[in-house]
């Protein structure tokens, strides 16, 4: 908008026509400086373009009286002024002065005045905003702050231009260096075909150009890089895109995570070789056990057969029916021991899930058990086997598992606390069932009951125990969607498992029609 | 002079304290079974016997606890371990106050020449 009072004051009747004025308007107030037309006789501004106006928002910008020397505070405009008004025409002449602004902010304003005209001659004066400059300032300052917090960071963070879809890198922090062995100066400019080999760079490239496609944050959990210092390396890498106007960055973060890659390998490597170390020393231990229990059937058969020998006559029949019933029963137990250490030695994670009686579960488990009950001198009281009785979905050899690797624990507990009993107890109600292993022990201490379910911890004397026991179960657990936990009932140490009820495959069930 | 010999056999295995019994009655020998240390203690208040043969571990109470008992009273009876652990030797039997061991499984022709030797002496 200009703001011409007196057309004729300006160049007299040369004063552009009306396409003119509104071209040489949107001109004015198109630029970024300040432009202010003012008359040389009384220095009273006639004209000022969009930008001073805003700057000059406290002052009636329309008052034909307001004077460029109101706007600045004379301490350092008065000589300038000075010598403006004695500029010759023509005359060019720079300075600097503050201006007071709006909300009465000072300005510092670089003022280059040029005087016009002839008959009534008037400055044009242009003032730049030196703030800019400050601004300018601050933003190195600012742009030096996040370069130096990027270098902090032990990532390798870039940025590619993909303004003309090359990928070139504009952008590489220290954590780059380090991790691709080149600097910055090797690799602005550069794509990724110029530094990587052809199918790792085809691969970043394919990712950076989807990151921007989606315009959304990806992570590429883990890429083999080859770097020229350290080889071949993994990384984990998080890419950004970055849209602004036509402009089409790619910013990432690559993590070098070969060492703990390699590091998780071996950790997992171990887990597997203790679990399977655990798996080896318990069934060592059954075995030995199991070795002794087969001894009594061994000694039933061998014992009814001289019997049967001895009875071999006619009127025995009766006698030896019964004999040859009960070595069936002693050689059927036999096979029952081997054909669960079988089990014990084989892998369970392909089994299928079915419905199974928590009875048929602990009968197993007692046969395993049993030996180790006999050689401690402990007795297992079994609370509820037939009342408390329950189905639930799972793999039977799983919790076999998990029940006997409680009541290993609860042996030792009695077995250290002197003690002779331990105790397993059936309890269900509408949903779900609970077996609950109570040993004679009063207790686990709160420090130790947080850590009980961590893997490789124990309590156990080194060599005793993996400490891998209890954490084994509970993911197994787990896996069936159950609960194992650590209970006091108030005088004795518990652990329960909790099971959700098997759904019966068979709906029309004898308890539904009771 | 016959004299008839009483033994206490004592294991958690119920058939062989069936069988035990069974075989050693035909040769003449009364032979009481027991399936526990508790019914073996009760046996020992109202009958005397001339051996115990006894399981070595058992669930609840082991033979070690029915071999003190036994070693308490006036006329004890010779005391022998039956087990299936091999690594429990003759002299571990006899340094716990017992007459020696019968290991598992149960060689009967053993049993009963030790029977024999009872018999004997």
């Amino acid at each position: 908008m200009l703001m011409i009072k007196n057309t004729s004051e300006i160049q007299g009747n040369t004063f552009p026509d009306e396409f003119s004025k509104k071209f040489l308007s949107s001109a004015l107030d198109s630029v970024s400086d300040f432009i202010f037309w003012v008359k040389a006789k009384d220095l009273s501004i006639i004209y000022l373009n969009k930008v001073a106006k805003n700057l000059l928002a406290e002052f009636n910008t329309n008052d034909p009286n307001l004077k460029i020397t109101e706007l600045i505070p004379e301490c350092d405009s008065s000589s300038y002024l000075d010598i403006l008004t004695k500029m010759p025409l023509g005359g060019r002449k720079e300075g600097k002065v503050t201006f007071i602004g709006r909300d009465a902010i000072k300005i510092p304003v670089l003022l280059k005045a040029i005087k016009l005209g002839d008959q009534s001659d008037f400055y044009q004066i242009v003032g730049s905003d030196l703030r800019r400059d400050f601004e300018a300032d601050e933003l190195a300052e600012k742009e030096r702050f996040y370069r130096e917090a990027l270098d902090m960071i032990p990532g390798a963070v870039f940025c590619k231009d993909y303004e003309k879809l090359r990928g070139e890198f504009v952008y590489w922090n220290k954590g780059a260096e380090k991790l691709w062995g080149m600097t910055s100066d090797d690799i602005l400019g550069k794509t990724d075909f110029d530094l990587f080999p052809e199918k790792e760079a085809r691969f970043f490239q394919d990712k950076d150009i989807e990151t921007i496609r989606s315009g959304k944050k990806i992570e590429i959990e883990e890429e083999p890089v080859t770097s020229p210092t350290l080889g071949l390396r993994i990384v984990k890498t998080q890419k950004v895109p970055i849209l602004i106007g036509e402009k089409r960055y790619l910013l990432g973060i690559s993590h070098d995570i070969s060492e703990k890659k390699i590091l998780e390998e071996k950790l997992e490597q171990e887990r597997s070789i203790s679990m399977q170390a655990a798996k080896l020393a318990s069934l060592g231990q059954m075995a030995a056990g199991i070795a002794h229990e087969i001894n009594n059937p061994l000694s039933i058969i061998q014992g009814y057969n001289i019997q049967l020998q001895k009875n071999l006559i006619p009127e025995a029949q009766a006698k030896l029916i019964e004999y040859s019933k009960k070595m069936d029963h002693a050689i059927q137990r036999i096979s029952k021991i081997i054909r669960s250490m079988k089990n014990m030695s084989r892998d369970s994670i392909n089994d299928p899930y079915e419905n199974t009686k928590i009875s048929a579960i602990v009968d197993e488990v007692c046969s395993f058990i049993k030996p180790k009950l006999t050689e401690k001198s402990i007795e297992l009281k079994i609370v509820n086997l037939s009342k408390g009785d329950f189905e639930i979905n799972c793999r039977q050899f799983q919790i076999v598992q998990v029940l006997l690797n409680l009541l290993n624990n609860a042996i030792r507990a009695a077995t250290d606390l002197n003690s002779n009993w331990i105790k397993l107890v059936l309890e269900s109600d509408a949903s779900h069932g609970l077996i609950r292993i109570v040993d004679p022990g009063r207790g686990i201490s709160d420090k130790i009951q947080e850590r009980i379910f961590e893997p490789f911890f124990t309590t156990s004397e080194i060599g005793k125990g993996t400490g891998l026991g209890l954490s084994i179960s509970q993911n197994i657990v787990n896996a069936h969607n159950g609960r194992l936990f650590y209970k006091f009932d108030g005088t004795n140490t518990n652990f329960v498992l909790q099971f959700p009820l098997a759904i019966s495959s068979n709906t029309n069930s004898s308890k539904e029609v009771i | 002079m016959t004299k008839i010999e009483k033994i206490l056999f004592v294991d958690d295995e119920a058939d062989l304290v069936e069988l035990i019994p069974e075989i050693l009655a035909e040769t003449g020998v009364a032979c009481i079974g027991c399936a526990s240390v508790a019914g073996a203690i009760e046996q020992l208040k109202s009958h005397s016997f001339t051996a115990i043969l006894s399981d070595l571990k058992m669930p609840g109470h082991g033979g070690q606890v029915l071999l003190k008992k036994c070693l308490a009273l006036k006329n004890r009876p010779l005391f022998f371990f039956l087990t299936g652990n091999i690594q429990f030797s003759h002299n571990d039997a006899i340094q716990l106050g017992a007459d020696g061991v019968i290991y598992k499984p149960i060689n009967y022709t053993e049993i009963l020449e030790f029977v024999g030797k009872l018999r004997a002496s």
